[in-house]
C-alpha cells in the first residue's frame, strides 16, 4: 500500500500521542485513588438527579474520557477538557477539606446537606404549609433554605462565584428533600439564597389566556412584592390575575396606558431591593425568571436579557436593531450590541430606580441610556427568546408598522438624553476636524 | 509629465516585473486599479490612461486648461473635489469629471495642499481654491459647493479614480427629477463585526424612518444635489454630510439610490494608521450632530408617534 509522507507523519504522532496519553491516565488513576470514593458516588447519583450544568457531567465523565478518547486528542485539547477552573470557582467550603475534595464531589456533598435539610425542616414545619399560599411557601423555603446555607458555612453571594447554575442547583436538592416528605409540594420553587427583598412587575393587557401561567412561574420565585397593571383589559384578566395570585398587588385602569408605562408604576409602587420586569406575552420559565434576580443580588443594578443569540446577521436585521446597537456604541457599551432595557424580561437594583427616577422607565431605551450614563453596573444575566416566541399583533408587524415607530422614537429620546450628558465632549470633537483630516492626508 | 513618472517607476520597479504588470492591467477595468493595493500599479496605470487620453483632447497641455464652453455659458454641472496632497491621482480624477457632462466645471478645493496637487489639478482643467491651511474632513466640499455655478452638484475625492461613466448616472438622476442622488454603497458588508461609522450609517436611517435606504448617506461619494436641494439642506450643513443627510431626509427631498460603487475597497489602500482611527470618530460624532438637528428641528422624538402612552398616569 502507497502511503504519502504526510500521511505517515500523521500516523506517526498519533501513534505517540496514544502511547503518551495510556501512561498519563496510569499516572492520574495512581494519583487520584484516595478520592475515588467521591467519583463513585457522583456517578451514581448522576443517574437520579438531572444536574442543571452541562459542563459539570462532562467532568464526571472525565475519567472515561482520558482513558479511551485520547488517543485521538491533542495534548491541548486533553488540557481543555479538564476543567481545573473549577475549584476555585466553586470554594464552596472554607477550611482544609476544600484543598483535597473536587468541586464537584463539594457540591455533590452540600446537595447531600441540603436535600436533609429540607427534610428535616418538611418534617418540622411541614404541616404549618397547608394554609400558605403557593407564593408565601416559596419565600418560607427560601428562608429556610438561606439558613441552611448559612449553617453549611456558606453565605451567598458575597465569597463565592457560584455560577446561577450552581446556585439553582443547590436550590433543587433543597426543594426535593422538602418535596420528599411533602408528597410533592414545593418541588419546583427556584430558590435564591439572598437576603434582599425581591419584587415584580407584569404588565398585562387583555392577557386572560397567559397570565395565570406566567403569575404560576412568577410563584416559584421568593418574591416579597408582586404589582400586575392591568390596563385597558375588556377580558378576565383582572380577574384571573386577582384568583391566580391573591397576595398580588394589582392595579387596575379602565384605559390602556401605552407601552411600557405599566413598568414606571410598578417600579413606583414597589419598595423592594431588586424589581424583575416582564410581561404575558409568553410563559418564561421561573429558573430563567430567577436568573435577573439572581444578578441584581451579586452585584448589578441593570440586569438585562441577552438577546444576542437570536438576531440575524448584520444585513439582515431592522431598523430597531441598528437604533439600539447604535445607542450602545454611543454610550461606550458597544458590548452590549443589542440589548437594552426594551427587552423584557430584565431586572433592576432599586438603586438603580433611584438614580433613573422611576418615572424614566417608560421610555425604555432613555432608562437604560440613563443607567449607563450614570455609571451603573449594567450587565447582561440570562438568555430568553423573545424574537420568535413574541406574539405577533396587528400593530407591529411590517415594515414601519406604528410600535416600530415609537421604539425608534424612545431611541431619539434616549440619544437627546445623551447628547444632554455629554454635549461638550461631542461638540469637542468637531474642533478637531480640520487637525484629522490633515494627519490623514499626510 | 505622464510619461516621466512611467519612467521613473519602471527603473525603481524592474523592467519585468513592469511588463508583466502592465499586460494584466491592460486586462482589468477601472475599478480593479482601485483594487490591487500597491500603489505603483494604478499609478502606472494612470499614466497609461492619461497617456492615451492626450491623443484625444488636449487637456494636458497649459492653454487648454479652460475649456471654452465654459466661458458662454453656465455650466449645468459642477463636479467638487477637495484635495489635500492628492497628487498621484487628482489629474486622472480630474479628466474623468470633465468628461461627465458637456457643459462641466470641475472645483478642485485646494487645503493645506503641500506636494503641487493644487496645479496639476489646475493644468488638468479645474477650477481651483487654494487654502494654505487643511480645512477639515468634508468642509471642502461646503467651500467648493458655495462657489459652484452647475443645477448639479457632484461630490467626489480626489484620492479615488471613477470614470466618468461611473459618475454619470448621478448626474442624471438629478436631471431626472431626483434632488439627492446617493451612491448605493452601504459600508463593507463581508466584516463579522460591523464598523462603528456604518453601524452609525444604518442608525440615522432608522431613525429618519428610512431604513430601505440601509446604510446608503451623503457622508459616502459619490453624490449628486440639485441646485434647490443645495438651497433646501444649507449649504453650511455640507460640511457635515450626516446633517445634510438627515436634513435632506427630514424635509422630503427625492433621495434616490443611484448606482453602486463600492468606494470602501476603492478606498483600501489608504495606510492605516496604528491607533485608533480618529476619523471614526468624526464621522461618528457627525451622526451625533444629525441627531441634534433632527431634536433641535422636530421634538424630542424625532416627531415620532408615542402611542397614545398616558405618561401623565405615572406621579
Amino acid at each position: 500500500m502507497q502511503v504519502s509522507g504526510s500521511e505517515r507523519r500523521f500516523r506517526r504522532r498519533v501513534r505517540l500521542s496514544r502511547k503518551r496519553g495510556r501512561r498519563e491516565a496510569v499516572q492520574r488513576r495512581k494519583s487520584q485513588s484516595t478520592l475515588s470514593r467521591p467519583h463513585k458516588q457522583a456517578s451514581e447519583s448522576r443517574h437520579t438527579r438531572h444536574s442543571s450544568r452541562p459542563n459539570r457531567k462532562e467532568h464526571l465523565t472525565s475519567r472515561r474520557v482520558q482513558r479511551t478518547g485520547v488517543s485521538r486528542q491533542s495534548g491541548s485539547k486533553r488540557k481543555a477538557m479538564k476543567p481545573v477552573h473549577k475549584v476555585d470557582e466553586l470554594q464552596l467550603y472554607r477550611g482544609g477539606s476544600s484543598q483535597s475534595r473536587s468541586a464537584s464531589s463539594q457540591l455533590l456533598y452540600s446537595k447531600r446537606f441540603l436535600r436533609a435539610a429540607g427534610n428535616r425542616d418538611a418534617t418540622q414545619w411541614g404541616l404549618a404549609d397547608r394554609v400558605l399560599s403557593s407564593l408565601q411557601l416559596t419565600r418560607q423555603m427560601n428562608q429556610r433554605f438561606s439558613q441552611a446555607l448559612q449553617l453549611e458555612g456558606v453565605a451567598f453571594p458575597a465569597d463565592v462565584h457560584a455560577s446561577y447554575a450552581d446556585v439553582i442547583a443547590l436550590g433543587r436538592s433543597y426543594a426535593e428533600g422538602y418535596a420528599d416528605v411533602r408528597n410533592g409540594i414545593g418541588a419546583d420553587v427556584v430558590l435564591l439564597p439572598t437576603t434582599m427583598r425581591l419584587g415584580a412587575v407584569l404588565c398585562a393587557y387583555n392577557e386572560q389566556d397567559s397570565i395565570a401561567t406566567t403569575l404560576k412561574q412568577l410563584a416559584r420565585l421568593p418574591l416579597d412584592e408582586i404589582v400586575i397593571v392591568v390596563n385597558g383589559s375588556v377580558d378576565r384578566t383582572f380577574e384571573l390575575a386577582r384568583k391566580s395570585l391573591p397576595e398580588a398587588i394589582v392595579v387596575h385602569f379602565d384605559k390602556p396606558l401605552g407601552h411600557d408605562v405599566g413598568r414606571a408604576i410598578g417600579a413606583k409602587l414597589l419598595q423592594v431591593d431588586a424589581v424583575l420586569f416582564t410581561d404575558c406575552d409568553f410563559t418564561i420559565e421561573g429558573e430563567q425568571l430567577g436568573a435577573y434576580l439572581w444578578s441584581i443580588a451579586s452585584g448589578v443594578d441593570v440586569a438585562l436579557n441577552d438577546i444576542r443569540p437570536f438576531m440575524d446577521k448584520f444585513e439582515q436585521q431592522d431598523g430597531i436593531s441598528y437604533c439600539k446597537q447604535w445607542l450602545n456604541q454611543e454610550l461606550g457599551r458597544s458590548d452590549l450590541a443589542m440589548n437594552s432595557l426594551t427587552a423584557i424580561p430584565h431586572a433592576l437594583s432599586s438603586k438603580a430606580i433611584h438614580t433613573i427616577g422611576y418615572e424614566a422607565l417608560y421610555v425604555p431605551p432613555r432608562a437604560h441610556a440613563l443607567a449607563v450614563l450614570h455609571g451603573l453596573h449594567v450587565q447582561t444575566a440570562c438568555t430568553v427568546d423573545v424574537i420568535t416566541q413574541n406574539r405577533l399583533r396587528t400593530t407591529n408587524i411590517g415594515l414601519g408598522n406604528p410600535v416600530a415607530q415609537l421604539i425608534i422614537g424612545d431611541h431619539m429620546e434616549a440619544l437627546e438624553a445623551v447628547w444632554n450628558w455629554k454635549r461638550e465632549e461631542l461638540n469637542a470633537v468637531q474642533s478637531v476636524r480640520a487637525d484629522i483630516a490633515w494627519r490623514r492626508n499626510t | 509629465m505622464p510619461r516621466l513618472k512611467r519612467g521613473k517607476r519602471s527603473s525603481r520597479n524592474g523592467q519585468t516585473k513592469l511588463r508583466r504588470k502592465q499586460r494584466a492591467a491592460q486586462q482589468r477595468r477601472v475599478k480593479r486599479a482601485g483594487r490591487s493595493r500597491s500603489s505603483t500599479s494604478s499609478v502606472r496605470y494612470a499614466a497609461k490612461k492619461s497617456s492615451k487620453r492626450s491623443l484625444l483632447s488636449t487637456a494636458g497641455t497649459y492653454d487648454s486648461s479652460h475649456n471654452r464652453k465654459d466661458h458662454h455659458r453656465v455650466p449645468v454641472v459642477s463636479v467638487i473635489i477637495p484635495v489635500l496632497n492628492e497628487r498621484k491621482t487628482i489629474e486622472r480624477v480630474v479628466h474623468e469629471a470633465r468628461r461627465t457632462h458637456p457643459y462641466t466645471e470641475v472645483i478642485v478645493v485646494s487645503n493645506g495642499t503641500t506636494d503641487g496637487s493644487d496645479r496639476l489639478a489646475e493644468r488638468a482643467g479645474a477650477k481651483v481654491l487654494r487654502y494654505k491651511q487643511a480645512l477639515g474632513h468634508d468642509v471642502g466640499r461646503k467651500v467648493g459647493a458655495e462657489m459652484a455655478r452647475g443645477s448639479v452638484l457632484l461630490f467626489i475625492d480626489g484620492d479615488m479614480v471613477l470614470a466618468a461613466k461611473q459618475l454619470r448616472p448621478f448626474v442624471q438622476a438629478i436631471q431626472n427629477g431626483a434632488d439627492v442622488a446617493l451612491n448605493q454603497y452601504s459600508g463593507p458588508q463581508q466584516q463579522r463585526d460591523v464598523h462603528p461609522v456604518v453601524l452609525a450609517k444604518y442608525a440615522l436611517n432608522a431613525l429618519l424612518q428610512h431604513s430601505e435606504l440601509r446604510g446608503m448617506s451623503m457622508t459616502a461619494v459619490p453624490h449628486a444635489l440639485s441646485r434647490s436641494a443645495l438651497y433646501t439642506i444649507g449649504v453650511e450643513h455640507l460640511a457635515t454630510p450626516p446633517v445634510a443627510h438627515a436634513i435632506a431626509l427630514q424635509k422630503g427631498l427625492k433621495v434616490k439610490a443611484c448606482t453602486y460603487i463600492p468606494v470602501g475597497k476603492l478606498n483600501m489602500r489608504r495606510a492605516r494608521s496604528t491607533a485608533a482611527d480618529p476619523l471614526k470618530l468624526v464621522v461618528n460624532n457627525d451622526h451625533m450632530q444629525a441627531v441634534r438637528w433632527l431634536l433641535e428641528n422636530t421634538d424630542h422624538r424625532g416627531g415620532l408617534t408615542d402611542l397614545n402612552r398616558q405618561r401623565q398616569q405615572v406621579r
